[in-house]
């Protein structure tokens, strides 16, 4: 393998913990055999925005060590669990801890709700004879089955179902997979996280060049407007740097406009799994791109780039899209008033390039102008969706 | 979904206890003194009486009992006055014992007048009570007696040689490597199962720094000592313990009554003549093929190298913290109490970090110069191909026919459109600005004026005159309403120069108005 192809393996095992900061043998191979065997560059890429590359067993995790007790988070997906099923999540990963082997969904149930009952545990209690309950209690499961925490041993849906329905019989059997529960939390980051030590300027002055590359890795955009001045001015002035940084980490590029920078990664094989798929041959998909598109032609643009529309312009604009598309929207949107402007307000948020006012008016972030004049084409129901 | 009902709450079921009557062994009594309140107390007076057999076979007398009791506490640690404490009542306590079979107590012959009014108690162990103690004092001395039964291997073959040389002519010696094998087997044999429990118990559950240590030195002992001596003396052993097996009776029983005696009852000498060949039998239960137990007790080691390997590796990733339930709970508790779904998020990201990154699509091309000096707006966009899916039913016949992409055309021909419309508006508007003037006064014609002049030429032209040669018509889409007065008599034809040449016309007087339609 030549050094080139060996830093693009680094790189490409260091993007897939971005995405995935917690993979194990069993959730993800290819990218765990990936991280293993570039292990060290990864690490090193790890420490230049102050993250951790932690290793038990047959797990690796990237642990984003919070900075004055915050992390670059971006936007929040719009199937981000909910907090009590976040909560839930939590009891149910310590209920694992105590099963060694395997175990079944209504025996963890059982655990769930001993738990939570227990004095000091300050969490609603859990009821494993309402239905609704238990489906949180499945969609827990399945979560920490995606992290790799519980590996289902059953294959047969109809037991769970019975089990979700009912509340009869074992649900489904899983397996505890000890390395991912340890690597799932670690005292120093919780420790900081909920109690974060008041925000020294200092601390933050020292940490800047620090949160930048960070915004930069993990944020859909960075822009200068919204920064306070210091910061953005640092950002303008050290824009090279960070984007030689960033080559170096990810081979991605560094867009840079009057408004911001962003990171765009691109590789020859296979599109990084950072990078969201949109829009895909989805009616919400291309709703969002064309309703982003008209908007911003009909908005009015600011000095900083972005452009605001009011709550009834953003109604025209969807009535518009209707009256013109509407033939090729699915059902929901053609029939229910306001599904056009919800679903594009949904997808847009999610990819950070809008922010909905109090009042219903659209702040549009100058980035939705890469996505301008789309070219948009049709294809027949028959064509597999992909 | 109920919890389950705890063994001793149930309801006694009716009837009595089956099991009972099966004959099966139940509790002890005699361990009663380990159990009750006093526990301490009895262990250290039972302690007491233990270490007393060595000295004397008649037992300890009541009166020096409290002063060893004190030599006791203070070899202990514990404060030697402990005995004077008010709930500290000697004689029941020996009463108790006595009434559990613990000890048995007997009285001192009264010699003196003296003695009579003397507590002349002696204690002594019962039998089962002493071994019963002597088990539970051994908890957790089994290491030296395990770091000896590391050699049985070697020891085993070294004197199962020397029996089968002398089984048959030499009963002494025979005897005396006999009793070695037996010694070292059944040494081997507890420190195996030492160490199967304590690897066993060390693997259960979570692991913690001690069980990981524990694991380790059991681990080391096993290794360093035991591990390779399998192999080297199991083979020899087999040979041995088969050569020694298929021997007579006869032989056996000579060792038997050379051990026991020529008076010796011949039952005794059944008895030791079998747990001869018991002995065997467990000797090759232990080391004869490849399922044997010392091999499994090996591959059990071996399964138990990887997880301590992570479990080490596992104590310095996590700087020994291993259990999160403390830490998971409290998040848990936090996320709860978050205002909003939102916070909830943020809080669980910045506490786990398991979130993802999120980058967008689309490479756009470089715009010429100082990239950073043109906006994301100015700048070339990203080329983005959305496929729409087309909804709706289905063509009925053939295969369902690709919809073009017609935006842009439509977009085109929208504008075009308009651009139409507005260039007929300001045409209609100059032709109808033209109303009332005779066609030779019609000048400066554009190409759409001549066009509309023309159709509503010919509109005329097909209608008919009035009696004055007067025609009034409307045009056919309804809109305008034409009168034509008829030239004058000798006046020449019009002319009216267009951009492709000349329009040779009567020299009519056109009146043009809208109709109702049109306004």
């Amino acid at each position: 393998m030549s050094r080139a192809e060996a830093v693009r393996d680094a790189q490409r095992a260091f993007v897939g913990l971005l995405e995935q900061p917690l993979v194990t043998s069993s959730t993800n191979p290819p990218l765990y055999r990936l991280v293993l065997r570039n292990l060290q560059a990864v690490t090193e890429f790890a420490r230049r925005p102050g993250y951790r590359i932690q290793r038990i067993g047959r797990a690796v995790r990237l642990i984003r060590v919070p900075v004055a007790g915050t992390v670059s988070l971006p936007p929040r997906p719009a199937d981000a669990p909910g907090r009590r099923l976040l909560a839930l999540i939590c009891c149910l990963a310590a209920c694992c801890e105590e099963v060694s082997g395997t175990v079944t969904l209504q025996r963890l149930s059982d655990m769930v709700r001993d738990l939570c009952a227990t004095p000091g545990v300050h969490v609603t209690a859990y009821d494993p004879d309402d239905r609704a309950q238990r489906r949180q209690l499945r969609a827990a499961a399945e979560y920490l089955d995606q992290i790799g925490v519980l590996r289902r041993r059953t294959s047969d849906d109809r037991m769970l179902d019975d089990w979700i329905e009912g509340g009869t019989g074992p649900g489904a059997g899983y397996e505890v997979d000890r390395d991912p529960l340890l690597l799932m939390t670690s005292a120093d980051v919780l420790a900081l996280a909920l109690n974060p030590e008041p925000a020294d300027p200092d601390t933050l002055n020292a940490a800047r060049a620090l949160r930048q590359l960070r915004d930069l890795l993990e944020l859909p955009a960075v822009l200068y407007a919204g920064r306070d001045p210091e910061d953005a001015d640092l950002l303008r002035r050290q824009r090279g740097f960070r984007a030689t940084d960033l080559a170096q980490m990810t081979g991605g590029t560094v867009e840079a406009r009057t408004e911001g920078l962003l990171l765009v990664l691109t590789d020859d094989e296979r599109v990084p799994a950072t990078v969201v798929d949109w829009p895909r041959a989805k009616a919400a998909d291309w709703v969002a791109l064309l309703m982003a598109d008209i908007a911003g032609r009909d908005g009015t643009r600011h000095q900083d780039g972005t452009v605001t529309l009011t709550s009834d312009q953003v109604d025209e604009v969807a009535d518009d899209l209707l009256r013109w598309r509407g033939d090729y929207m699915n059902k929901l949107q053609k029939t229910v008033p306001g599904t056009v402007r919800a679903d594009a307000e949904a997808k847009l948020s999610e990819l950070g390039l809008l922010t909905v006012t109090g009042d219903g008016g659209w702040v549009l972030s100058p980035v939705v102008g890469r996505y301008r004049d789309p070219d948009v084409t049709l294809t027949d129901p028959a064509e597999p969706a992909s | 979904m109920r919890p389950e009902q705890p063994d001793d709450k149930r309801e006694p079921a009716a009837g009595p206890d089956l099991w009972q009557l099966a004959g099966l062994p139940g509790g002890l009594l005699e361990a009663s003194y380990l159990t009750g309140r006093y526990a301490a107390q009895y262990r250290v007076i039972v302690d007491v009486l233990l270490e007393q057999q060595q000295h004397t076979l008649t037992g300890v007398s009541a009166a020096e009992l409290p002063d060893l009791l004190r030599a006791r506490l203070g070899a202990v640690g514990a404060d030697p006055e402990l005995i004077e404490e008010a709930n500290f009542d000697l004689k029941e306590r020996m009463g108790s014992l006595a009434r559990w079979g613990v000890i048995h107590r007997f009285q001192d012959k009264a010699l003196r007048d003296a003695d009579f009014i003397r507590d002349l108690d002696r204690y002594q162990l019962t039998e089962t009570a002493a071994q019963l103690h002597r088990a539970v004092t051994s908890f957790g001395q089994d290491l030296a007696a395990g770091a000896a039964a590391t050699l049985a291997p070697g020891v085993l073959t070294a004197n199962l040689t020397v029996l089968r040389d002398n089984v048959t002519t030499d009963p002494d010696k025979a005897a005396a490597a006999w009793s070695i094998i037996e010694t070292t087997y059944q040494a081997m044999a507890r420190a195996a199962a030492g160490w199967q429990s304590r690897l066993a118990g060390a693997l259960a559950g979570t692991p913690t720094a001690e069980k990981i240590g524990t694991v380790q030195e059991t681990l080391r002992r096993y290794v360093d000592m035991w591990g390779a001596g399998i192999d080297t003396h199991s083979e020899m052993i087999t040979t041995h313990v088969n050569a020694l097996t298929g021997l007579p009776d006869a032989v056996w029983r000579r060792i038997g009554v050379h051990n026991l005696g020529q008076n010796a009852d011949e039952q005794a000498i059944v008895e030791l003549t079998a747990s001869y060949r018991r002995t065997l039998d467990t000797l090759r239960a232990w080391f004869d093929g490849p399922d044997c137990q010392a091999r499994r007790l090996r591959r059990q080691m071996r399964d138990t190298i990887q997880p301590l390997l992570r479990g080490q590796r596992t104590l310095a990733a996590v700087g020994g913290h291993v259990s999160r339930r403390a830490e998971l709970l409290a998040l848990a508790g936090q996320l709860e109490a978050a205002p909003d779904d939102a916070a909830a998020w943020q809080l669980w990201c910045t506490a786990t970090s398991l979130y993802s990154a999120v980058h967008l699509p689309g490479l756009a091309p470089a715009p010429a110069g100082n990239p950073s000096a043109s906006s994301f707006w100015d700048a070339e966009p990203v080329l983005v191909e959305a496929r729409l899916r087309k909804q709706g039913p289905k063509a009925t016949t053939g295969t369902a026919s690709r919809i073009a992409d017609n935006r842009e055309h439509r977009k085109a021909a929208r504008d075009h459109n308009r651009r139409l419309q507005q260039e007929a508006e300001r045409t209609e508007q100059a032709i109808l600005a033209r109303s009332g003037l005779l066609l030779s006064q019609w000048t400066d014609l554009s190409d759409p004026e001549l066009d509309m002049l023309l159709r509503l030429l010919s509109t005329v032209a097909a209608s008919r005159p009035d009696q004055a040669g007067v025609r009034e018509v409307v045009t056919g889409d309804g809109r305008w309403y034409v009168r034509a007065e008829p030239a004058e008599s000798g006046v020449p034809s019009a002319v009216v120069s267009v951009n492709g040449g000349r329009l040779v016309h009567p020299d009519v007087r056109l009146h043009i108005t809208a109709t109702a339609v049109n306004a």
